[in-house]
């Protein structure tokens, strides 16, 4: 008779391997992840690729603060005579050929500067006149440079919240390893021209005694330091009629035409020449159209382009 | 027939381990993207609430202060003339290496911003401390603005 555990023996149900069928379950699932990767890649052999994303910036920059940049310029350059015959109708245009609501005749000689009145046109020069000049301004000088390509001839040092103080006081203008003031920065490059723009920060400021006092610090440090360049005063930019509504800051187009006023009595004052660029953008309105901006004070490159073509198109002998 | 599975078994595992290992070794290397469409469609693309245009080398190299051009073989940057912080900038460099030393100029160059738009206008920062900046093999991508969706997609499309 067979005992109990040959019965039991026949009848058991067989060890199951576990290790086994572990291992192969793994294999198939690693097997399935990875043909699921291949699929999402579609990629032919040897060419898959991925972007390391990252968003956001990594909090271990060393740039602690704005610094303006310096282009060099070292040429002289003659004004390009133009052979037709017309008469400033106090109108700007594009050098591109686009069409604006100004349009500058060429004139072919010069007129004497009067003092105390903006320069009046002259023959066109090209953007080489600009190659022994420094252009010392704010945001807006900024947008002339990128915007019309005049950084690839001149030097600008130009920042976004720069002032009539901050010229003296801030350190702005990267030169090597050192960050100096654009004050500082003038005195270690000659330029026979020096435009200068500045006014739109400082229209909320209590008094413009202060700003034109400032400006006049500005004219006398750079005919100290460069005691043969023309100096060019040019008048505050409008803003468009919109922000000019707001009145922030103080930023509305009367107080603009007041401290321009100021710029022109200034500018007669120190013998600086003084430029009514303004009038190379502005509307019939007396307003910066509002086409002409994104924000209303900023130029677009359009505008930026009008302004360059009236600095060409009225300069002193 | 036990040893048969077996064998089997950890041939799969083998072979299923080796695939992820290629699959994830991804080759960013390999990468070519037309440094100009991947702007000029950044610029179509996304939405901004500027008119940021196209500026050149020199431009570039004004506004990009600590970037090295000899380690740049190509470049294309849309800035705004001051109204905003929105931008683009895609970079080719050399090699891997030299993608990163332009990635540093480009976080210099975002910091930078943030510094001069803290005071002059703060509603321009927030978008500086979420921007999309993406190294891609030898490539330097950075696009500033307000919808990062978008630039992502778009920079999908060219690094795939």
């Amino acid at each position: 008779m067979k005992n109990k555990a040959t019965r039991y023996r026949r009848y058991r149900k067989p060890k199951r391997n576990y290790k086994l069928i572990i291992l192969v379950t793994v294999a198939v699932v690693f097997v399935i992840i990875a043909a699921i990767v291949l699929l999402m890649t579609l990629k032919p052999w040897g060419q898959t690729s991925g972007a390391n994303v990252s968003s956001g910036i990594t909090s271990d920059v060393s740039e602690s603060s704005s610094t303006i940049s310096q282009n060099t310029a070292s040429q002289n350059s003659q004004p390009v005579q133009s052979s037709s015959s017309g008469q400033e109708q106090n109108t700007a245009g594009t050098s591109d050929g686009t069409t604006s609501s100004t349009q500058l005749e060429p004139v072919t000689e010069y007129q004497e500067y009067v003092s105390g009145k903006p320069v009046p046109q002259s023959p066109p020069v090209d953007s080489n006149y600009f190659k022994d000049a420094v252009f010392v301004g704010d945001s807006r000088t900024e947008g002339l440079m990128l915007y019309t390509g005049l950084s690839a001839y001149t030097t600008a040092y130009a920042d976004k919240g720069l002032t009539v103080s901050k010229v003296f006081s801030e350190p702005l203008v990267k030169q090597g390893d050192k960050t100096v003031t654009v004050d500082e920065a003038l005195r270690t490059a000659q330029y026979n021209k020096c435009y200068i723009m500045l006014g739109i920060n400082e229209l909320g400021w209590p008094n413009e005694n202060v700003f034109i006092s400032h400006y006049e610090d500005i004219i006398n440090a750079v005919k100290e330091s460069h005691p043969d360049a023309k100096i060019y005063v040019q008048s505050i930019l409008p803003v468009s009629a919109s922000k000019s509504e707001k009145n922030q800051n103080g930023i509305n187009n009367e107080r603009i035409n007041k401290y321009n006023q100021l710029l022109l009595e200034l500018s007669e004052k120190t013998g600086a020449y003084y430029l009514d660029t303004a009038a190379s953008v502005k509307g019939e309105d007396g307003t910066l159209p509002e086409s002409a901006t994104s924000d209303g004070i900023h130029l677009n490159k359009q505008f930026c382009t009008q302004w360059l073509d009236y600095l060409k198109n009225h300069t002193v002998q | 027939m036990k040893k048969w599975f077996k064998k089997i078994g950890a041939m799969l595992l083998a072979g299923a381990m080796a695939a992820l290992l290629f699959a994830g070794c991804s080759s960013d290397a390999d990468v070519t993207i037309d440094v100009n469409a991947l702007a000029d469609d950044l610029r179509s693309s996304v939405t901004f609430n500027d008119d940021i245009t196209k500026i050149d080398d020199a431009g570039i190299a004004m506004l990009y202060k600590d970037l090295d051009a000899d380690l740049v073989v190509n470049q294309a940057v849309y800035a705004s003339s001051g109204a905003s912080t929105e931008e683009i900038g895609v970079f080719e460099a050399a090699d891997a290496a030299g993608a990163e030393q332009i990635k540093t100029a480009v976080e210099a160059r975002i910091q930078s911003q943030i510094d001069g738009y803290s005071d002059y206008d703060p509603d321009q920062v927030p978008r500086l401390n979420d921007t999309v900046l993406q190294t891609v093999g030898k490539y330097v991508i950075f696009c500033a603005s307000d919808h990062n969706d978008q630039a992502e997609a778009v920079i999908e499309k060219y690094t795939k």
